[in-house]
């Protein structure tokens, strides 16, 4: 005779829905309070908990179909989520400060298994920097490499398009907006063919980001930079002004133990401090471009 | 080289952190076709398809599992092999191993068959030793099939009915609950067949999907 199946008897103890865990995180961003730091503080008083601990499975389901009807009416048809328990997720995302328990993404999420190396820097670039970043960027992709950027104006894109343009070249954006959001808007078609051909990865909350004014949302840009550099083994920063948000990043791969490496230009740049501060600190200073590929080994 | 750093890299390395199981849901669904809402179905990793990204660990993970005697790198099949078993182990809930019946998708080759597989098999009767598990070929096939990820022409359900049998010298005792393992989920055909023909035989009785990897496509018109 059949026995019935209790919950204690399913085939899973804890078994994953990435939907429902979608909702959960979700509305955890909904909350009053929430940010990168208060939820990462959250997961770390209980390592093993997942977003649905802590969220009612309706509350979950619920902010997941809302999700969902965004995402499809701003044409994202197509995505998948990494979390934080289940197989994909890349550990090295621990080593963030604040450690992101789910992200969103399109496209080949296998890019992330390959070495990566992030090229970032001012949105205000000078032509000099343009040049450097897409000199860097061809480099990189010829080496094997994936070259990441955050996909902002400035030296973000011409590292994203050198990397494109060369042979074989893979590139990962990491967005400062949640996907199927577009910032720049001049940015989108190269979004959209880097989410296709490449990856795109979206660390931002869908509801939050909608919900809240554009003021806020700004917050969002320098948190992901942080991300960028956990996922790769280091970051190359090109130009940078002294309250640049390409600092952000290069203070995180300090803390998460990354190569940093800050091209030679930035400290022949008068009235620049943070160059100097950060060699100090660790960071390597480029002088030609062996000095990368001699650290990177 | 690089592939053989790959197959190092999947093969057999004890478990630090071993993933949970996620389960097939209304998002993941369109991606298995054959599926419907009321097949749950678990698995473990997501590759993605049309890409073959050899550095991938999900990809050489599957890979090695997939070796056929006498290839390069058949070494790497046992400890994948016992990789498998143990992410499962961990996974699953050894309270329903106690009363599950482990059915693995029969190889496209029969026995007999040079290439004969039963690596899914050997990943069930792994997954515990001891107390042993209720591991059951309960479906073999009549004859071989060409593989299904190495032929153009994949089948459908129909098709495996028509080669699926189920083998009655296992069919006792009655399982309480079943269990269908199977290597990579595409887009369900296998899993749907094989519930089929347990369920004709076993009505009522609950019946899981198992999978190391689910294949998902990049974009929405992955040839585009």
């Amino acid at each position: 005779m059949q026995l019935p199946l209790s919950n204690r008897d399913a085939p899973i103890v804890a078994s994953i829905s990435p939907r429902r865990e979608m909702g959960a995180y979700e509305a955890l961003w909904l909350e009053k309070g929430a940010s990168f730091k208060a939820i990462a503080e959250r997961f770390a008083a209980d390592p093993t908990a997942l977003p649905s601990d802590f969220v009612s499975p309706a509350r979950a389901d619920e902010c997941a179909t809302e999700v969902m009807w965004i995402l499809k009416n701003d044409g994202v048809d197509r995505f998948g989520v990494r979390l934080n328990h289940a197989g994909d997720y890349p550990q090295r995302l621990r080593d963030a400060r604040h450690p992101i328990e789910l992200l969103y993404f399109q496209g080949a999420w296998e890019l992330t298994e390959t070495r990566c190396v992030a090229v970032v820097g001012s949105r205000k670039a000078t032509d000099d920097g343009l040049e450097r970043a897409a000199r860097v960027a061809r480099e990189l992709a010829a080496r094997d490499f994936t070259v990441v950027a955050g996909l902002a104006a400035g030296i973000d894109t011409a590292a994203h398009r050198a990397a494109m343009e060369a042979k074989s070249g893979r590139t990962i954006a990491v967005i400062g907006t949640p996907l199927g959001s577009y910032y720049p808007p001049e940015n989108r078609r190269l979004q959209d063919e880097i989410a296709r051909r490449f990856l795109l990865i979206s660390q931002v909350p869908v509801l939050r980001y909608r919900n809240q004014r554009i003021r806020l949302n700004r917050l969002f840009f320098p948190e992901r930079n942080v991300t960028m550099s956990a996922l790769t083994e280091a970051t190359v920063i090109v130009e940078a002004g002294e309250t640049s948000g390409t600092l952000t990043q290069a203070r995180a791969a300090l803390h998460q133990g990354r190569k940093l490496f800050i091209l030679n230009s930035c400290f022949e740049r008068k009235g620049l401090s943070w160059p100097a501060r950060f060699e100090e600190r660790g960071a390597i200073r480029v002088r030609k471009p062996e000095d990368i590929w001699q650290a990177l080994g | 080289m690089r592939s053989a750093c790959a197959s190092q890299k999947t093969s057999g390395k004890p478990l630090v952190d071993a993933p949970r199981l996620r389960r097939i849901d209304e998002q993941s669904l369109p991606d298995h076709t054959r599926l419907s809402a009321d097949d749950e179905c678990f698995f473990l990793y997501e590759y993605t398809s049309g890409k073959n990204y050899s550095f991938s660990a999900t990809n050489s993970l599957i890979s090695n599992l997939k070796k056929k005697a006498g290839a390069g790198g058949y070494h790497y099949k046992a400890p994948t092999i016992e990789r498998c078993a143990q992410e499962l182990a961990a996974a699953i809930n050894s309270k329903w191993l106690d009363g599950a019946t482990l059915v693995p998708v029969p190889p496209s080759k029969v026995r007999g068959d040079p290439y004969y597989d039963d690596r899914m098999s050997r990943v069930c009767r792994q997954i515990r030793v001891a107390p042993a598990l209720d591991v059951r070929e309960l479906v073999v096939q009549r004859h071989s099939l060409p593989a299904a990820h190495e032929s153009d022409q994949r089948p459908t359900v129909d098709d495996l009915l028509k080669a699926y049998q189920l083998d009655e010298s296992l069919a006792n005792p009655p399982p309480q609950w079943i269990g269908v393992f199977d290597d990579v989920l595409t887009v369900g055909t296998h899993f749907v067949a094989m519930k089929k023909i347990l369920s004709d035989r076993f009505p009522g009785v609950q019946i899981s999907g198992f999978f190391i990897a689910r294949r998902v496509f990049p974009d929405l018109f992955p040839d585009d």
